[in-house]
């Protein structure tokens, strides 16, 4: 969807605030947030791709307003709402409803670190024909899906060149949407600076994507 | 002049940056080398810099 995440080439957002030693969280809830979000996806009622739909959907000015966790906390409650796991109600009370069942924890203390380590790769094993090879001259799609997209706009209709093949791998528009998940191959794809930016760019830079096969089409 | 190449890692392949190694770091060992490696420099937006003489390391 065409909303305020997709910030790249945007003007007005001010300076990147550079941060000394950076810690990777800021105050103690954050890391709360994170702790909580695992816990809560491992009942495997959304997948990344939801998940990141979940903070587009943030309406734009809210969004801008709420630091990264905050958007994350904000899109779990709906997630875990959408995905029956808590009540809007409980949440606004902060207790659970009378009667509700105890759950067993889909993952406790002690099965993070193993978790974490084996991570959740996107990649599949099977065997999908490639339609583009390295070095093939490709444009991307000009599309505006209403959904989750991982085609930013500032690279729509622009020509670029097959840089390396991937391999296959999850594509998100549809796995978002629980539209199934439509293995294919996923490439880098080189752009001129100057495709995107225009003659102000210099000739020697270039920006590189990740592009599933469904972003591209042969130039 | 430098070329600036940006990676953005729309899917869930991610990259990590060789930082390149500094010029006169010819007789540092591998340890002192990965002490000189900062967060910055290994997301390519930073180089890898010597310490400066008489710098408190």
């Amino acid at each position: 969807m065409n909303s305020v995440h997709d910030m790249g080439g945007m003007h007005g957002m001010g300076p990147i605030q550079y941060e000394k030693n950076q810690p990777v969280f800021h105050e103690p809830w954050e890391a709360q947030v994170f702790a909580l979000n695992l816990a809560m996806g491992a009942w495997r009622k959304w997948s990344i791709d939801a998940s990141r739909h979940a903070v587009e959907l943030i309406p734009a000015p809210e969004y801008l307003r709420m630091s990264y966790y905050e958007r994350w906390l904000h899109s779990l409650i709906e997630k875990m709402v959408k995905g029956g796991l808590v009540t809007r109600a409980e949440v606004e009370s902060g207790k659970s409803a009378p009667g509700s069942p105890r759950a067993t924890p889909a993952l406790i203390a002690g099965a993070v670190p193993g978790k974490l380590a084996k991570g959740n790769p996107a990649n599949r094993d099977v065997q999908v024909l490639a339609r583009f090879k390295a070095g093939q001259r490709v444009r991307a799609r000009n599309i505006h899906p209403a959904g989750h997209t991982r085609l930013p706009r500032y690279a729509r209709g622009k020509l670029g060149t097959i840089y390396l093949d991937h391999g296959v791998h999850v594509f998100p528009d549809t796995n978002a949407h629980s539209l199934g998940e439509n293995p294919q191959h996923l490439y880098s794809v080189r752009f001129a600076a100057r495709e995107l930016w225009g003659e102000q760019a210099s000739s020697r830079d270039a920006v590189y994507l990740d592009m599933w096969e469904d972003y591209i089409e042969c130039a | 002049m430098s070329k600036y190449v940006c990676v953005d890692s729309t899917a869930e392949v991610r990259y990590l940056v060789l930082p390149e190694r500094p010029a006169g770091s010819e007789k540092l060992g591998e340890e002192e080398l990965a002490g000189l490696v900062t967060r910055d420099a290994m997301v390519g937006v930073a180089k890898v810099n010597l310490p400066q003489p008489g710098a408190n390391l």
